[in-house]
């Protein structure tokens, strides 16, 4: 079974359509990157994937489950995390484990156990009790990363969760996902660093709601005749006609 | 206006600044010059902020002291708002405002016309004037982005402050936002703008590199970069992530990060012998397809190396 199933998706917003019959497959515990510029629609799809927004056509089924008829079974079976939100910062850390673990169904005895675990690995045993705000951003990413797959989900969706955090830390984020992938989760990620891009198995990149090429990185820069995904970005994403 | 002959300069002079325990700029000093585009490089948490709003009047400093265009921050602080330009990092427009409207209130409050100072914005203004009518709070987040730098700039500042004007923005955008930049430093316009792209430093005449509210470099990209001083290795193979684990654990590594298509290497010692090592350390992990080229470093290898 695909992790991510897509066919013909396509989204209207009267009569502007953000989502333009797009296609691809994505394989269980691969590494996906989703590029894009600022308002080729990459969000719009992320919606309809993690089951919060219904496709005006098209089909597509996450983990195994169709979009229109069985979102409730998607957003068991999926994490998501954005940098725009993840945790609560008004609760401490252990308290946001508990809130995403509980909503993520887990029980008690698997809270405290996974509770402990994720301290343990992520180095945050002293802050146990601490607010989640007065963390620095690089440990919030980190933190947030791992409450979302807390409940071993079959994906992961990552919408931008590397902006702004200092070069170390970005790339500390990325071993979790390189970690996460190698247990078989699946990682759908967008990003706006193109040497991220470089770390996808496959990337696809959007254009005025297309996709308009899907490969390995490597294979895209033979493709587009370059040494790096930052010039098969621009490439692509040039040819942009309409506004955001 | 002989905006070039003008003392648009800034100087910072051993600023500090603390919220409770926390100290967000220590000691800092920084000298930037008229006309120049000068870049703060650092991640979230740096001081960066901190810092704009103390230059743009907004925010005391502990101690020290600074002045832009010759006028303290302190004891100018009117004649300072009149002379810069401030695109603060979060959204603060009025998003219940047209384009248009916010515009001409940011025209009016400093006593000028859009019409006036067209010439300024036009560049930019003219891609977003097609939806000068909508509302600010329904833009996307590069349209938002322009409205900002208009606003700022309608006033015909001396000075501008730009507080990571292109985060969450994607490539493409950004290295149009760096042209426009570029267009108004030939204006002579003194600008100072903050970014975590590493990649943006190359577009600055000077950056500096800071970290936990200090500088911990101040020099020209090309200054900074010849400043780095370990040879520095590309290495690639077909199976980058098992690679990166055993380049750490090679015996003579000093760091080895992972560097988008390779992993950037730098050695404790240099010479034909390590690398023999490393080349047989390699082999005996069962590589047969690793190359190994000595590269120059990027900002983001200078950054990382402090």
């Amino acid at each position: 079974m695909k992790a991510i199933e897509v066919k013909q998706l396509t989204k209207r917003f009267g009569t502007f359509t953000a989502v333009d019959h797009i296609s691809f497959e994505v394989e269980p515990g691969e590494i996906f990157g989703f590029l894009g510029a600022n308002g080729a629609g990459k969000t719009t799809a992320m919606r309809m994937l993690c089951g919060l927004s219904i496709p005006t056509s098209g089909e597509a089924r996450v983990a195994g489950f169709d979009v229109y008829r069985e979102s409730e079974s998607i957003k068991r079976n999926i994490g998501y995390m954005s940098q725009k939100f993840s945790l609560y910062g008004d609760l401490k850390v252990w308290e946001n484990i508990r809130l995403f673990g509980g909503i993520y169904g887990l029980s008690k005895q698997q809270l405290s156990r996974k509770t402990d675990e994720l301290l343990d690995i992520l180095g945050l045993e002293k802050e146990r009790n601490t607010l989640v705000d007065s963390l620095p951003l690089g440990w919030k990413q980190k933190l947030s990363f791992s409450v979302a797959i807390i409940h071993e989900p079959k994906i992961v969706f990552l919408d931008e969760p590397t902006g702004g955090v200092d070069p170390v830390t970005r790339r500390q984020f990325w071993e979790l996902i390189y970690e996460a992938a190698a247990r078989g989760i699946t990682v759908f990620v967008t990003t706006h660093y193109m040497d991220e891009a470089e770390y996808c198995n496959r990337v696809s990149i959007m254009v005025d709601g297309k996709i308009e090429a899907l490969d390995s990185p490597s294979a895209l820069k033979r493709d587009f005749k370059t040494t790096n995904m930052n010039q098969v970005f621009h490439a692509l994403a040039r040819k942009a006609t309409r506004g955001e | 206006m002989g905006r070039l002959n003008m003392n648009n300069e800034i100087h910072i002079n051993h600023i500090t600044k603390r919220y409770g325990d926390v100290e967000a700029l220590r000691d800092l000093s920084l000298e930037i010059g008229s006309g120049e585009l000068f870049g703060l490089i650092g991640p979230d948490g740096a001081g960066k902020t901190t810092l704009f709003r103390i230059l743009t009047t907004l925010l005391l400093a502990d101690s020290g002291s600074a002045s832009v265009c010759g006028l303290d921050v302190v004891k100018d602080l009117k004649e300072i708002r009149r002379r810069v330009g401030y695109m603060p990092g979060r959204f603060s427009l009025y998003q219940d405002l047209t384009v248009e409207e916010n515009l001409n209130f940011f025209a009016t409050v400093f006593n000028t016309t859009i019409e006036e100072n067209y010439d300024l914005v036009r560049d930019i203004y003219s891609q977003i004037e097609p939806f000068k009518h909508r509302r600010a709070g329904k833009l996307s987040g590069g349209m938002k982005q322009k409205l900002a730098l208009s606003c700022a700039l309608i006033h015909r500042p001396d000075v501008l402050f730009l507080d990571e004007p292109t985060t969450g923005v994607d490539p493409v955008s950004r290295s149009e936002f760096w042209d426009m930049l570029d267009r108004l430093k030939r204006q002579g316009i003194t600008i100072l703008v903050s970014t975590p792209y590493m990649d943006e430093a190359s577009r600055c005449d000077r950056i500096a590199l800071v970290r936990s509210g200090e500088c911990l470099s101040i020099d020209t990209p090309v200054g900074i970069r010849a400043s780095y001083d370990r040879r520095l290795y590309a290495v690639r193979s077909i199976s980058m992530y098992k690679l990166l684990g055993d380049l750490r654990e090679f015996p003579d590594t000093n760091s080895c990060f992972a560097f988008g298509d390779a992993h950037h290497l730098t050695l404790r010692k240099d010479g034909e012998d390590v690398m023999r090592r490393l080349r047989d350390y390699l082999k005996g992990k069962g590589y047969e397809d690793v190359s190994l080229e000595p590269i120059e470093p990027s900002i983001e290898d200078c950054f990382m190396a402090l």
